[in-house]
């Protein structure tokens, strides 16, 4: 289906199509002896050559944002036909670049085949050289994607750069090369200002992935006999350690953790950062089997970044 | 039925024979720069082969009065082609005066004279993309034996 890959921009803006015939002809008129006459001359006629010229643009408004170690990272690309008649072009991608902090790794280019200006895998078609090359009459373009995985070593703020290059298929050279009987209907073709190529370099920029919650958990075991058996008897006290990654804050971040099976939790023995929390709902943060039956709640509000650790303690006794 | 024909014959002879007083041809030219053998540049005219979108071209209009009689009232008209803008004139004779319509060819004046109508009705300055024909009104007759060239230069569009 690719009704919505091609589309064309404003009206002959490549010029005169190829093929066409420009033909001149002058008239005269004069008197002799008062007589009036006129003559026309011959019909010149000039044949309008194919041109062959592109224009590649990078689409995205600003570097595209992506995390490290993120897989097919699309840059958008638009390709145009400037010239005056048909054309097919080879692309090819170089994410080896100097001038940027990065190499992101380049893994595939592919047409924008539902023509919605945005990269959608399984449905905008892989590009294959020789295969699927895109071909454009005068003054219509198709949009591209440039495809690259980003390094996990790459580090916030980097920017990483990949470029598109374009060459028209019926040939590259000097502006004025002509191309004999190698443009459309057989016609001759002749290299336009920009020898035939363009190219188009785009930029990944790395950001961090947004807030996330960890928890740590550990177990400290005191068995009655002044061990760390889990035995009948004994206790387990344990941590939950509460972070937040990434940037920004986590707004109205609530910690439950089960009473596991066959212990029975110590009365009174909620801590929240060393802090008594009662086991009964009220105006503190916590309460033990009253939110959900079986279960420690703590409500921790908003997680920073950057901020202190939220420790959470409590104690069961082993049945 | 012969006598007819004969008479049909002549007729069409003498009537060619006037209108074939002064010769008119066009001829279409580039301008090529090379560098020559002591390094410089050098722009010559070659005839127009093939064109390309930006182009100009040089069209030339030789003209020569082959016949007896001079030629009085002399006036050349090329009109613009199909696909082409005018840019300027590059030849014309000391005797001939220039005009330009910018309406298919029913009236000619100096070009800061015209005016078209714009999409909403308005009359604004004609622009050389409005131009439709270029003219060479001679003020003196051509004589017989005369010879000479006018020419304009025109953009590919």
């Amino acid at each position: 289906m690719l009704f919505g890959l091609f589309g064309v921009s404003g009206a002959l803006a490549g010029g005169t199509p190829a093929g066409t015939d420009i033909t001149n002809q002058a008239t005269i008129t004069y008197t002799i002896t008062g007589a009036n006459y006129s003559a026309l001359s011959n019909t010149v006629t000039t044949p309008v050559a194919e041109v062959l010229d592109l224009s590649l643009v990078w689409q995205d408004a600003a570097p595209v944002e992506v995390h490290p170690g993120s897989a097919s990272q699309a840059l958008a690309f638009r390709l145009t036909n400037i010239g005056n008649g048909s054309d097919s072009y080879a692309l090819t991608g170089l994410s080896t670049l100097t001038g940027d902090d990065f190499d992101p790794t380049l893994t595939s280019i592919h047409l924008d085949t539902n023509g919605n200006g945005r990269f959608d895998p399984g449905i905008d078609e892989v590009h294959i050289p020789g295969g699927n090359d895109p071909v454009l009459a005068a003054d219509a373009f198709v949009l591209l994607f440039l495809l690259n995985d980003i390094p996990p070593g790459a580090t916030v703020g980097q920017l990483g750069d990949s470029q598109l290059e374009v060459a028209s298929n019926t040939g590259t050279g000097n502006p004025g090369d002509v191309i004999m009987g190698a443009g459309e209907l057989g016609l001759d073709a002749v290299v336009g200002a920009n020898g035939g190529r363009a190219a188009g370099r785009g930029s990944y920029r790395v950001v961090a992935l947004s807030a996330q919650i960890a928890i740590l958990k550990s177990a400290v075991v005191v068995d009655p006999y002044g061990g760390s058996q889990p035995v009948a008897g004994a206790t387990i006290t344990y941590e939950l350690s509460v972070i937040a990654t990434g940037t920004g804050t986590t707004n109205d971040v609530t910690v439950s953790d089960a009473i596991p099976f066959n212990t029975t939790y110590n009365p009174g023995t909620l801590r929240l950062n060393e802090s008594p929390v009662t086991d009964v709902v009220d105006s503190d943060p916590g309460d033990v089997g009253a939110t959900t039956p079986g279960t420690i709640t703590v409500h921790l509000g908003d997680v920073a970044v950057g901020g202190p650790g939220q420790i959470i303690t409590f104690t069961v006794t082993i049945d | 039925m012969n006598r007819a024909i004969l008479i049909t014959v002549l007729v069409l002879f003498l009537a060619g024979a006037a209108y074939a007083d002064v010769e008119l041809n066009a001829a279409a030219l580039t301008e090529v720069t090379t560098t020559n053998a002591a390094g410089q540049e050098v722009t010559t005219l070659v005839p127009a082969g093939k064109v390309v979108p930006g182009d100009e071209v040089i069209y030339t209009i030789t003209f020569a009065n082959r016949g007896t009689e001079p030629a009085g009232d002399v006036v050349i008209t090329n009109p613009i082609p199909e696909h082409m803008v005018f840019t300027k004139v590059e030849e014309s004779p000391s005797g001939a005066s220039i005009s330009i319509s910018a309406d298919g060819g029913t009236r000619y004046d100096a070009p800061r004279n015209l005016t078209v109508t714009d999409a909403k009705g308005q009359q604004r300055p004609a622009k050389a993309s409005d131009f439709t024909h270029v003219r060479w009104t001679f003020q003196e007759p051509l004589d017989p034996g005369a010879e000479g060239s006018v020419s304009f230069r025109a953009l590919l569009q």
